[in-house]
């Protein structure tokens, strides 16, 4: 099963004279894995969070298939910028933590939690806690919660940001392989034009304020692509040209 | 905050070379040394220089003469068996209540408008104050001094426990709420968990607080306890009865913290501030 993702005429704002969103449209196709790009504070993390249901829109709808998102759905699966790891919970109790309710505290969910720990490469570390796991352990944990649920639509929030690059690579390929074999809906944001280049099938870019899809790219060949493959170079030039204007313009609340 | 949860957390920083090349086998010494010193002066300035006279200050043999007279005639098990008792039922009221009004305050906006500026006010209030009235509405029985140590107990718990279930990391609710969890569920696997450091804090704290509004209510009106065989020692003039009571009143209390610091250290272990 998998879903499509849609934003239509979005409005969201949180000071009146610059709104965030003002009739937003965006679509994301059933199984297919699409990277976000855009400046910091173009409203990325919020969009995010809009499909995740954390936040409400102003107006406009936000669907996951034919769903109206109106609070978090179990469908959707949410990856934050920084682990979110319950403190008081080992890591395996972590990945449970995602699973359904249903799926707690029976061997069959305890053996899908096992497997998602083997897959982040993390098999034996389920017994330990939060703030004895590295950065990068911990956002694998994190990244195993986000699966629990075998979501159809997963959101990543710059999930690899501050995790190093051999981590970085084997957790794309993770999330790729993922995403194909259960033909999961992804959206990927990230400011790393080169991140999104290596794992997405299409690149949108968002800018401007309000925000809109400044590009919208298809990315030719299968993912992950090799970092130094050639022939990416004029999606990546216009990427990168999407993104400049807005490394140029003055950001809000930043007024000269 | 580096690190020091609670006044004994280990050394964490500064000093470091020397603590570092003290040997560790030695260490658990370290807390009994001034004890040691203390009870060294004691001696001395009692039966050796005679500093003080035995009804100001009397010495070890006394004391202990004293204490063994007062647990063959069964008086001593009377009184401790009271105040035990007084702080169990006081503690336990208060404790709880605290923690429930608490948790209410916490996650309730309307709960937090209704309550919170008139149990501020309340808190305002000097304990020894109640004292008369509480005379006055539930007599001189055992109510009123179960009732005065509850209100000793409520407050620290009530305190901390609204501050850390205030204070909890709106990530983490978030986190829950993805999860699709709210309501008490959402209290019972995220909130509640993370404000536990506060809550054990204020726990110690109400403890140590229902042991001082005990001796309160003790002094003022009983028959038996702690505070009423100090009271009776002053009022006879046995100094010897007083330093036992005061010695009784220093070991229950330092134990039972003791005891919730066991609680707190088995809880929080996962807490990365903690480190008892």
């Amino acid at each position: 099963m998998s879903r499509r993702l849609r934003l239509e005429r979005v409005r969201k704002s949180y000071s009146a004279a610059q709104p965030l969103f003002a009739g937003l449209d965006l679509e994301v196709e059933a199984g297919a894995v699409v990277a976000l790009l855009g400046a910091s504070g173009c409203g990325k993390s919020t969009l995010v969070r809009l499909v995740a249901g954390l936040e409400r829109v102003d107006a406009g709808v936000v669907r996951v298939g034919e769903t109206r998102v109106e609070g978090p759905l179990r469908q959707v699966g949410l990856m934050f910028q920084e682990p979110r790891l319950l403190p008081w919970l080992d890591a395996a109790a972590n990945v449970a933590f995602g699973l359904d309710e249903a799926l707690q505290r029976t061997a069959d969910g305890e053996r899908r939690v096992q497997e998602l720990l083997a897959a982040v490469g993390l098999g034996a570390a389920g017994a330990l806690l939060p703030h004895q796991l590295s950065g990068g352990m911990a956002q694998r944990v994190a990244l195993a919660r986000a699966l629990a649920r075998a979501p159809e639509v997963l959101l990543l929030d710059e999930p690899f940001g501050a995790v190093d690059a051999i981590t970085r690579t084997g957790l794309q390929h993770l999330l790729l392989e993922v995403a194909a074999r259960a033909r999961t809906t992804v959206l990927l944001v990230t400011h790393d034009v080169e991140e999104a280049l290596r794992v997405a099938g299409r690149v949108l870019v968002l800018g401007g304020r309000p925000a809109q899809v400044v590009l919208d790219e298809a990315v030719p060949g299968a993912a992950p692509r090799p970092p130094d493959r050639t022939g990416l170079g004029e999606v990546r030039r216009r990427a990168l040209a999407a993104l400049a204007p807005d490394l140029d313009t003055v950001p809000a609340g930043f007024g000269v | 905050m580096s690190g020091e949860g609670t006044e004994t957390a280990g050394p964490v920083l500064g000093w470091g070379s020397a603590t570092a090349r003290r040997p560790p086998s030695l260490r658990w010494v370290e807390p009994f040394v001034l004890p040691a010193v203390l009870l060294g002066a004691w001696v001395a300035t009692t039966s050796v220089v005679r500093l003080f006279s035995p009804s100001q200050l009397p010495g070890p043999r006394l004391v202990l003469g004293t204490l063994g007279e007062l647990v063959a005639s069964g008086e001593l098990q009377r009184h401790l068996a009271a105040s035990v008792g007084r702080v169990a039922l006081g503690f336990g009221t208060g404790a709880l209540l605290g923690a429930a009004l608490a948790t209410l305050v916490g996650l309730s906006r309307r709960a937090e408008r209704l309550l919170e500026p008139t149990l501020q006010a309340l808190r305002a209030i000097p304990s020894l104050a109640w004292v008369p009235f509480l005379l006055l509405w539930l007599g001189i029985g055992e109510l009123p001094k179960v009732v005065l140590v509850a209100i000793g107990a409520f407050f620290p718990v009530y305190v901390n426990a609204a501050a850390g279930i205030r204070g909890v990391d709106r990530r983490l609710v978030e986190v829950g709420r993805l999860h699709g969890l709210c309501g008490a569920r959402l209290a019972r696997r995220i909130v509640l968990p993370a404000a536990s450091p506060a809550l054990l804090t204020g726990l110690r704290l109400g403890l140590n607080q229902a042991w001082l509004f005990l001796v309160a209510a003790e002094l003022i009106a009983a028959s038996r306890g702690l505070g009423f065989l100090l009271l009776d020692g002053q009022n006879s003039t046995r100094a010897d009865v007083m330093v036992v009571a005061i010695a009784l009143l220093a070991l229950l209390g330092k134990l039972t913290d003791q005891g919730l610091r066991g609680v707190e250290r088995r809880l929080l272990g996962w807490s990365d501030g903690f480190r008892a």
